[in-house]
């Protein structure tokens, strides 16, 4: 039997497993007023950047590529006037979707009160629009898994990372493409990553953004951050024992390729298969950025439990930590703690992962998405706005 | 009783799921549930965190899942729970400053 979902079919050739509104203000100096329009509108949600007028890559393709995710149906771009990254550089990014784009700056309308008007009766006619979609089935080929990690404890690389990993193996094997990331916790997973990897290229790229990460760690302010206080207190005792439990989640599929994602360079995955995205550890904005790599769908584990949920993708959040399930039971979807408490197999809980991916894909709501979190935050790298600045 | 994974073969310290008190005796699992062995802790092993299982010098690699995760900065004794008061990172410490 051929596996397939529920979703909504795009212009280019993409699928949707939701149909939101992005207002996208490319500067957070308009994001007051598109977060009020968002308020407006069924469906619709509202995104902004905090690095200012330093325009980047890294920070243009994460908005571009929002716009851009199949979940989006239509796009609003709302400036304020006088910003670097203005609505026409995004709309040039957006354009080849097909989908969609309005266009409006407030110091042009005169003021937010006009500029909201126009921009609530654009978004109501794009709603109804939208609304009129109907789902149809499609292969697992056009499913595109983020999976990220946060608040790793001792139970994360023992259940909830392997338990996603074999369900991303299986979403892999049906046709599926998958992106992990979060370089910093793959330092000291070098070797075991690059043997993986498709050809020699592969294998150096690899190796060389877990180095540059590792360097960056070496060279950085003394303080916490490469392991946090709450991985310790949870049994994560240095960051090699948090790599080789985080590098779990990807599964054990050959690895396709690095997608850059930098001051210079952004890549999307060019074939199905697992793919390394190039970015942070910190949880929100890494799962915006392969958001923004086209992955419609996230899996999200948790050893010491998250509320995340975001405003692109659905997010399934697992957790190893029976204990963390219970305590946080409104939060986390998924219980893979059943696999240390010796009540199911890690086969088992992969199985309910991948079902658990194929009916939130087709439209049942995450707990994160029954609240209303629509987390989305833009990460810039600071050492590059050295080099650059 | 209570449980503790010990990932590998390789490996030197088990995962404790929840936590186990000096007094109780633990079970030692492979990931499959199959029993290693049974010891009785030194110390209490808070949930998540890990113990050793057999005699490691100082300097001594500290292996799970088969790779290091760390060195020991002290004679570590099976049964002792392992964690940043007796290993460091191989690559780099939480400092940032990095280890060796």
């Amino acid at each position: 039997m051929t596996e397939t979902f529920l979703g909504y079919p795009r212009a280019d050739g993409s699928v949707g497993t939701r149909n939101h509104l992005l207002i996208i203000a490319p500067i957070d100096c308009s994001y007051e007023p598109a977060r009020q329009i968002a308020r407006q509108v069924d469906g619709a949600v509202a995104v902004t950047q905090h690095h200012g007028c330093d325009v980047n890559e890294m920070v243009i393709n994460a908005l571009a590529g929002a716009g851009r995710n199949p979940n989006i149906a239509g796009v609003l771009l709302f400036g304020l006037g006088c910003e670097s990254l203005t609505n026409d550089i995004l709309a040039d990014r957006l354009a080849s979707s097909g989908k969609p784009v309005a266009s409006l700056v407030i110091q042009k309308e005169g003021g937010t009160i006009r500029a909201m008007e126009k921009g609530i009766r654009i978004l109501q006619q794009m709603a109804q629009e939208a609304s009129s979609l109907k789902k149809e089935p499609f292969p697992l080929s056009k499913l595109v898994l983020a999976v990220e990690c946060g608040g790793s404890d001792g139970t994360s690389g023992l259940a909830a990372n392997p338990a996603v990993g074999g369900a991303a193996d299986r979403l892999i094997d049906a046709g599926g493409t998958v992106i992990f990331s979060e370089t910093l916790e793959m330092v000291g997973t070098q070797d075991i990553l690059a043997e993986r990897a498709v050809n020699k290229q592969v294998d150096e790229d690899i190796r060389r953004i877990i180095g540059q990460e590792e360097q960056r760690g070496r060279n950085a302010d003394p303080d916490v951050r490469f392991i946090s206080k709450g991985n310790m207190d949870g049994g994560l005792t240095t960051v090699e024992e948090k790599s080789l439990g985080a590098v779990c989640k990807g599964g054990s599929r050959a690895i396709q390729g690095v997608l850059r994602n930098d001051w210079d360079h952004f890549d999307v995955p060019a074939g199905p298969g697992l793919w390394i995205q190039d970015g942070t550890g910190w949880d929100v904005p890494s799962i915006t950025h392969m958001a923004a790599a086209g992955a419609q769908i996230a899996c999200f584990t948790s050893g010491r439990g998250s509320t995340t949920g975001h405003a692109i993708v659905p997010v399934i959040k697992i957790t190893g930590n029976s204990e963390t399930y219970r305590n946080l039971a409104d939060n986390i979807d998924i219980n893979a703690g059943t696999v240390l408490d010796g009540e199911e197999s890690l086969n088992r809980v992969s199985e309910r992962i991948f079902e658990a991916i194929l009916q939130t894909a087709s439209g049942t709501q995450t707990k994160a998405e029954a609240l209303g979190f629509k987390d989305f935050v833009v990460f810039s790298r600071m050492d590059q706005y050295l080099r650059h600045g | 009783m209570k449980r503790a994974i010990q990932v590998h073969e390789k490996d030197n310290v088990a995962t404790a799921p929840k936590q186990i008190r000096a007094s109780e005796s633990v079970r030692i699992l492979t990931p499959e549930g199959k029993t290693l062995q049974i010891m009785r802790p030194n110390e209490d092993v808070p949930a998540g965190h890990k113990l050793a299982l057999v005699k490691c010098r100082k300097g001594t690699r500290i292996v799970k899942y088969g790779q290091t995760i760390g060195i020991a900065v002290c004679a570590v004794e099976p049964g002792d729970w392992v964690h940043t008061h007796n290993v460091r990172s191989g690559r780099m410490s939480v400092s940032g400053k990095g280890g060796k």
